[in-house]
């Protein structure tokens, strides 16, 4: 297992079998930020001989035992079991999860600054752990290489999971144990806990021992990787030497991590361009009764999008404006800033445009786009007039392989031969598959972080453990933004031409990154598109006589769309299909419907969703920080946390024949003009949530969002919040009469605060204290301010209006002040003389029947009893 | 169980034996491993040693060389020899391999256990 580039030297000390020691630990609450540890289990792994030997642990009453301490006893075992000869000067520390091990062991605080932090879990990132270990012969000075499984794992794997796919069940705690009182388990099970506790120990020993051998064998990765992103690099890497390509020239660099000079302001314009995938919820609600949904995808959308990468032609790379030039698909690598319009009526504008406060992409019908070829060529097909700022072009040298197609293909073959395998080598399917997968991901690894213009989008951050602070994630050892920016705009380009395709009447219920949810199948998908087609060979090439693009996913009766990333299943009891749709937008599934089936769990969510209101909470389950594990050598305890629930549409589309269905808000979704009326209305939404405390459920719940955001401006002019007892025209009027010191007739004496608070009590309705006429004079703007303020008129504003001009024939001046008060050519000021009609003949009527009697009233009776009667 | 998980101490004292076997670690810098076997009360044992013996004279490790080099002429002097009549490395295990050797050892403790370590190379 172990390699050696050349032959030993002589007298040079025997190499060392490669040694794996998979760790665990098993503990119980005990305070807050400290654990009782029950035991530590090691598993050593001679993987030249196979052999392994096991080792459990329990300290007495929780003692702590430091790092050597354990691997001492543990490689003593070892050798008396003849596992191994003699302690190792090399070996691997495996762990699923190390983070929540290593930090179990009593001299963590003098190891921690001598591991990495990845992915929230803790490996060696540079230099190897250095261990002082006991033996009989004397102390041996080791290097240890930390490796935890959850990073050689395809992402989001469980230790069950690993363990299934080696073949070895973990041990299922007994009924009436779970895993956070171990404590009990061990106190009554103790051989079963022993078997329970060495189990994980070994899956993570011989998983690690596994994916090095295949990694060896099957890919010729012989260095000792940590993640499997890690081994996509080597990959490529090693792809490029078998082909004869100077990596460094392939990735337009003169060495690792430095770009050649000129291509600087390109880089600016690729890292700009370069934007996540094209996640939309395109429509909200329930989709139409009686149309089956399918859930089409792109057949590994990525990978395919890079084998379509040629040996760039770095020193031609130059600026370009000519849209005839940039609007190209594989002919070459573009991107650039462009003004563009796409015709009205568009119904999935396909131009990119990044949107403020981590809101994401929005494809609006006209503004200005950061984009790709691909995604300008496809603009052009749906008739957009575009204005080039700026761009680049990049050629491929003529002739050149395309790296990425052989990687693709050698992956798909190794895939194909272990799933052929009896049984199937599923280790072997799982891991090639993610180091396929994951070789993208390293090209775009913080290409996001390149950008000259700022925007919000996060930086990956990484944990620095040797000072105890974040750094910014730094470029792979195959960072491209241009290869980046074109494969994502590749993808984003061929979901939005195959969408706009579709046949007319479609429901399109969500797209995300590579693949949509609609009412159509994968026979109504148009692949005549220039995008398409040049997908469709890369995917020939990839897989001869298979030049299929789409798959299908699932297949749903009906779905309930409730934003991006939000979808659940609607079924009837008796539908027994193979797989649902459930995408929880970020959430967990509570934890009483955890043991139900995918389609319960839907009936669930959606039951959840239609009684939420805007307090609603879900549960959110996270664990210590990994910060605050290093920084204060405090253990892995989980946190509950209960989060507002935010299930409101994200408005990324405007919502178009809003109606209620089943009870909750259904629409269809049209594009936004610009992306300043999508801020605009996202704005409303999130400032009419919070205020109101409400949320978007039905059709009521939009109409009065948009009736609350059209008085909007009348609050901020008036000085008045949405929260207030009076309407802002009524709050205007009184900050009019507020600083009047004369009536506004002779029947209504305003000399005194309290004959004010009075006649506006009557108007309005509500109690006006003196105190609220001193502040309405105190506060905010004077009179001359209020000329003009109000601009749109509320229902509680015409409600007073009404009120207002029903004084008109004793006190003539009402109708000056509420003119006043009105912008002019406003849809106020017109409607001003239809309120006065209507008030007028409501008077009448009130005179002929006889019941109004319209007097100042004395007390809060009174006022009671008068509003009755004006309403 | 319990018997795999003994630790086998050694009396810090002094221990007649033999140099069993000298290897080397090919890094950056060079490291003699010295195995002694010792006849203890309690059988046959063998201790280790590994010593820096060679280092570029620029490196911080120059220094740590003469605890290497220290070693090896106190095993060549028991045999009459020096330094100087080693030619290079290659040279030492022939040279130091089945000398008789007094070892004297101590206990250091690592990882929880008492190791012994040799702390001095006289004549049997």
């Amino acid at each position: 297992m172990t390699r050696r580039s050349s032959k030993p030297y002589e007298y040079e000390v025997d190499a060392d079998p490669f040694v794996v020691c998979g760790i665990d630990a098993e503990w119980t609450y005990e305070s807050a930020g400290r654990n009782l540890i029950l035991s530590y289990q090691f598993a050593v792994i001679n993987a030249n001989s196979g052999k392994m030997s096991k080792l459990i642990i329990l300290p007495k009453n929780g003692a702590r035992i430091e790092l050597e301490h354990g691997l001492s006893r543990a490689l003593l075992k070892a050798r008396k079991r003849k596992v191994i000869d003699k302690v190792p000067n090399k070996f691997v520390i495996a762990g699923h999860f190390t983070r929540a091990d290593l930090t179990t062991f009593e001299n963590f605080g003098w190891f921690k600054r001598r591991i990495g932090a990845v992915r929230k879990t803790f490996a060696t990132t540079m230099m190897p752990l250095r261990l002082r270990l006991a033996a009989s012969e004397g102390p041996v000075k080791c290097s240890c290489l930390i490796v935890d499984t959850v990073l050689l794992a395809p992402a989001g794997t469980s230790l069950e999971t690993i363990g299934k796919l080696l073949g070895m069940l973990k041990i299922e705690l007994p009924p009436g144990y779970t895993k956070d009182r171990m404590d009990l388990f061990l106190r009554d099970h103790p051989k079963l806990f022993k078997k329970y506790a060495v189990t994980d120990a070994v899956i993570a020993a011989k998983w690690v021992t596994k994916t090095y051998g295949l990694l060896l064998e099957r890919l010729g990765i012989g260095k000792k990787v940590i993640t499997l992103g890690g081994a996509a690099v080597e990959l490529v890497r090693r792809q490029a030497k078998s082909k004869g390509i100077d990596l460094n020239k392939f990735l337009g660099q003169e060495k690792p991590k430095q770009s050649y000079a000129h291509l600087a302001p390109l880089i600016a314009i690729a890292a700009q361009a370069y934007h996540g995938g094209y996640n939309i919820a395109a429509a909200l609600g329930f989709s139409p009764a009686g149309k089956e949904l399918k859930d089409l995808d792109i057949r590994s959308a990525y990978s395919t999008a890079l084998s379509l990468i040629r040996v760039p032609d770095w020193a031609g790379a130059r600026h370009c404006i000519a849209l005839k030039q940039l609007a190209v698909v594989e002919e070459a690598m573009t991107a650039g800033l462009v003004e563009f319009r796409f015709p009205d009526g568009t119904r999935f504008p396909c131009l990119p445009v990044r949107a403020s406060n981590k809101r994401g992409l929005v494809y609006p019908l006209e503004g200005s786009s950061w984009c790709t070829g691909p995604e300008l060529a496809v603009a052009i097909g749906m008739g957009a007039i575009i204005d080039v700022k700026d761009g680049y072009r990049v050629e491929w040298i003529a002739g050149s392989i395309r790296l990425f197609e052989d990687i693709t293909r050698l992956v798909g073959e190794i895939r194909a031969e272990a799933k052929a395998l009896d049984p199937p080598d599923l280790v072997l399917d799982k891991t090639v598959k993610e180091i396929g997968n994951s070789v993208y991901g390293k090209i775009a690894q913080s290409v996001a972080g390149m950008r000259v213009i700022k925007d919000d989008v996060e930086r990956r951050s990484v944990f620095n453990t040797m000072f105890g602070e974040s750094d910014q994630l730094g470029p792979s050892g195959i960072t491209n933004a241009f290869m980046a920016t074109y494969c994502t705009g590749l993808v984003r380009a061929l979901l939005l031409e195959a969408i706009s395709r579709l046949p007319q009447g479609t429901w399109v219920g969500t797209a995300t990154t590579d693949g949509f949810l609609s009412s159509c199948g994968l026979e109504g998908i148009d692949q005549s598109g220039p995008v398409a087609m040049a997908f469709a060979a890369a995917r020939e090439r990839i897989t001869p006589g298979d030049r299929t693009i789409w798959e299908t996913k699932h297949l749903i009766p009906r779905a309930l769309v409730t934003k991006t990333r939000g979808t659940f299943t609607v079924a009837p009891a008796d539908w027994n299909g193979a797989s649902v749709v459930l995408a929880k937008a970020g959430y967990m599934t509570p934890e009483a419907a955890l043991a139900l089936s995918e389609i319960e769990q839907c009936r669930v969510w959606i039951e959840l969703y239609r009684k939420r209101q805007f307090a609603t909470k879900m549960q959110s389950k996270s664990l210590t920080s990994l910060r605050t594990q290093h920084l204060f050598e405090v253990d892995l305890q989980s946190v509950v946390r209960d989060v507002r629930w935010n299930a409101d549409f994200d408005l990324k589309r405007k919502l178009a024949r809003v109606r209620d269905v089943d009870g909750l808000i259904t629409a269809e979704t049209v594009p936004w003009r610009s992306i300043d009326e999508f801020e605009q209305a996202r704005d409303l939404l999130e400032d009419w949530k919070r205020s109101q405390r409400r949320v978007l459920k039905t059709k009521q719940d939009y109409e009065d969002m948009l009736a609350w955001g059209a008085a909007k401006g009348n609050r901020s002019k008036t000085g008045t919040r949405a929260h207030n007892k009076l309407a802002p025209i009524a709050a205007a009027v009184l900050k009019v009469l507020a600083h009047r010191n004369s009536g506004i007739s002779e029947w209504f004496k305003l000399e005194s605060y309290a004959q004010k608070a009075q006649l506006m009590s009557a108007i309005c309705g509500v109690k006006i204290t003196e105190m609220d006429v001193k502040n309405a004079k105190r506060r905010g703007t004077g009179p001359a301010e209020l000329a003009g303020s109000i601009a749109t008129l509320t229902d509680d504003d015409r409600r007073f209006l009404m009120s207002w001009f029903g004084f008109y024939s004793i006190a003539p001046e009402v109708c000056d002040i509420a003119e006043m008060l009105c912008a002019r050519g406003s849809a106020a000021t017109e409607e001003l003389d239809e309120l006065f009609d209507d008030a007028a003949n409501a008077a009448r009527d009130a005179v002929a029947d006889e019941s109004l009697n319209l007097c100042i009233p004395q007390n809060d009776d009174e006022i009671l009893e008068q509003t009755t009667l004006g309403h | 169980m319990a018997n795999e998980l003994e630790f086998e101490e050694l009396a810090p004292g002094k221990y007649s034996g033999t140099v069993e076997r000298v290897r080397y670690i090919f890094t950056t810098v060079t490291q003699i491993v010295i195995t002694y076997k010792l006849s203890t009360p309690t059988g046959v044992r063998r201790v280790e040693e590994k010593l820096l013996i060679s280092a570029p004279p620029a490196s911080v490790s120059y220094f740590h060389t003469t605890q290497g080099l220290g070693r090896v002429e106190d095993i060549l002097r028991i045999k009459g020899l020096t330094l100087a009549d080693a030619d290079g490395l290659k040279s030492l295990p022939r040279l130091l391999e089945g000398t008789a050797v007094t070892a004297l050892t101590r206990n250091e403790r690592t990882g929880g256990f008492n190791c012994p370590t040799v702390i001095r190379i006289e004549k049997p």
